[in-house]
């Protein structure tokens, strides 16, 4: 096995520089779905029904359809209803995004309401409009009380990124099979690639923690 | 004066008031009092403006009380609604100064001062002065509580309202808290109270509106209710919870 790994040494460089890729895809779909899922989150609290009913559906179609689906719809499937080819990063990125908004409001919703409405009648009484004590009251209190769901939802998309590979996306596990099939070795590559997914969620998880503490009341 | 005049409030088919009328001079301390669900609760809502009645009327010193500024009513609620994320001389300022006002007249001179100024005035007046940069979480019940009513006092409200203020703490801090609540009223300021406690009502206040299941039953000078009540569902009340 040793000398397996001797055999890949060379290529190490090359497998662990597809991590930049995954933390690409990570970062850029985190970016992009966050906003979008607050927003979704804000359409569920709404009273408005159809506005309610929209963020409803959405949120029902991307958690009851399997991600590599999705992708492969949005990369294989839309250029021939749209005719705009993706490229895979495109692709990618779309895919997460949307499907990573529909995870991530609810966590905000559930956020939101998990507040006491005491908060809000306490606000109301002492005159501070909706906007105020959505952003100053409420928004504050629920960041701290989601933060540990929203680092999971970020483990999970940077996890779930992996699928790229299947179109075609150098990322890191895409770069552990181009050297797999190069070599004929399996193992020792993909070990490798899951040591670098394990690395990076560890940091994230660790950032988390730190960030939390600081969040705490002091 | 605070005149209350055929107030009505509909929760679909559920009458929780039902033709409340009453009035309470300034200067004065009313107690709601009545048995859990009479309406004091919804009542108390309705006057600081958390409820919009279904219909009658609510009027301080001659204008309609919806029509009246945010700080001119001031409510210490039953489980005090902090702000958790806010240090207690955040909590007791935030409102003010959003409101923007950066001064305010202090209560016992005619000189200007600084929000900050008075409510480490207030906090100092309840003995917390060195807890002003502390968080909710870490006060006693007792000390929140004074938190909640600097939070009500700092605009200096005409109309303050409390509601159960002594279901959160120890039964042995009843005395302390109507004597607190009887030292913020004044010759400008009107105090309700909403409790099922006889104590409070009795200890606290001067006049009592005794509700059973969402009418005014009785409206009468808080010695005299508890001397002699006028109404059948109050004596029995009264009998009730004394024995």
């Amino acid at each position: 096995m040793l000398d397996n790994f001797a055999t890949i040494l060379p290529s190490v460089p090359y497998i662990l520089s597809g991590a930049l890729v995954t933390i690409k895809f990570t970062v850029v779909a985190l970016m992009c779905g966050l906003p979008l899922g607050a927003g979704l989150a804000l359409a569920k609290i709404s009273e408005n029904k159809a506005v309610n009913r929209f963020a409803a559906v959405y949120t029902s179609i991307f958690r009851g359809t399997p991600l590599l689906v999705q992708l492969g719809l949005v990369f294989w499937g839309l250029p021939e209803v749209i005719g705009v080819r993706f490229t895979t990063f495109e692709a990618g990125v779309l895919t997460f995004s949307l499907n990573s908004a529909a995870y991530s409001s609810e966590i905000i919703r559930a956020g939101i309401e998990s507040i006491p409405t005491g908060q809000w009648e306490a606000a109301q009484v002492l005159g501070l409009s909706y906007r105020e004590t959505f952003l100053k009251i409420i928004l504050p209190q629920a960041i701290r009380n989601i933060l540990p769901a929203l680092v999971n939802e970020t483990v999970d998309l940077l996890k779930e990124s992996a699928l790229v590979s299947v179109i075609g996306e150098p990322d890191l596990l895409k770069r552990a099979k181009n050297v797999a099939s190069e070599n004929f070795l399996y193992f020792e590559p993909i070990l490798m690639a899951a040591a670098g997914y394990y690395i990076m969620v560890t940091i994230i998880s660790a950032l988390a923690k730190l960030l939390e503490r600081r969040l705490r009341y002091a | 004066m605070l005149k209350v005049a055929a107030l009505q409030k509909q929760y679909g088919d559920i009458c929780a008031l039902n033709d409340i009328n009453f009035t309470v001079e300034k200067g004065q301390i009313a107690a709601l009092l009545g048995p859990s669900g009479s309406g004091k609760s919804t009542l108390l809502r309705c006057l600081c403006r958390l409820e919009t009645p279904t219909s009658g009327n609510i009027s301080f010193d001659k204008s309609e009380i919806s029509a009246l500024p945010a700080h001119a009513t001031g409510m210490v609620f039953q489980s005090y609604n902090l702000f958790p994320h806010m240090t207690c001389l955040e909590n007791i300022t935030f409102a003010a100064k959003r409101h923007g006002l950066q001064k305010l007249h202090s209560f016992d001179s005619d000189k200007k001062q600084t929000v900050n100024e008075i409510a480490m005035s207030l906090l100092a007046q309840f003995g917390l002065q060195n807890r002003s940069n502390a968080y909710p979480h870490q006060l006693s019940g007792g000390q929140r509580q004074r938190i909640a009513i600097c939070r009500a006092l700092i605009m200096n409200p005409p109309l303050l309202m409390f509601d159960e203020p002594t279901s959160a703490l120890d039964p042995e801090r009843v005395k302390d808290v109507t004597a607190l609540i009887r030292s913020l009223g004044g010759k400008d300021r009107i105090i309700i109270i909403s409790t099922h406690e006889l104590r409070v009502a009795q200890l606290a206040s001067d006049k009592v509106l005794f509700l059973d299941k969402g009418r005014l039953v009785e409206s009468a000078a808080t010695a005299s209710f508890f001397a002699n009540p006028q109404s059948e569902r109050g004596r029995q009340f009264l009998l009730n919870l004394m024995n």
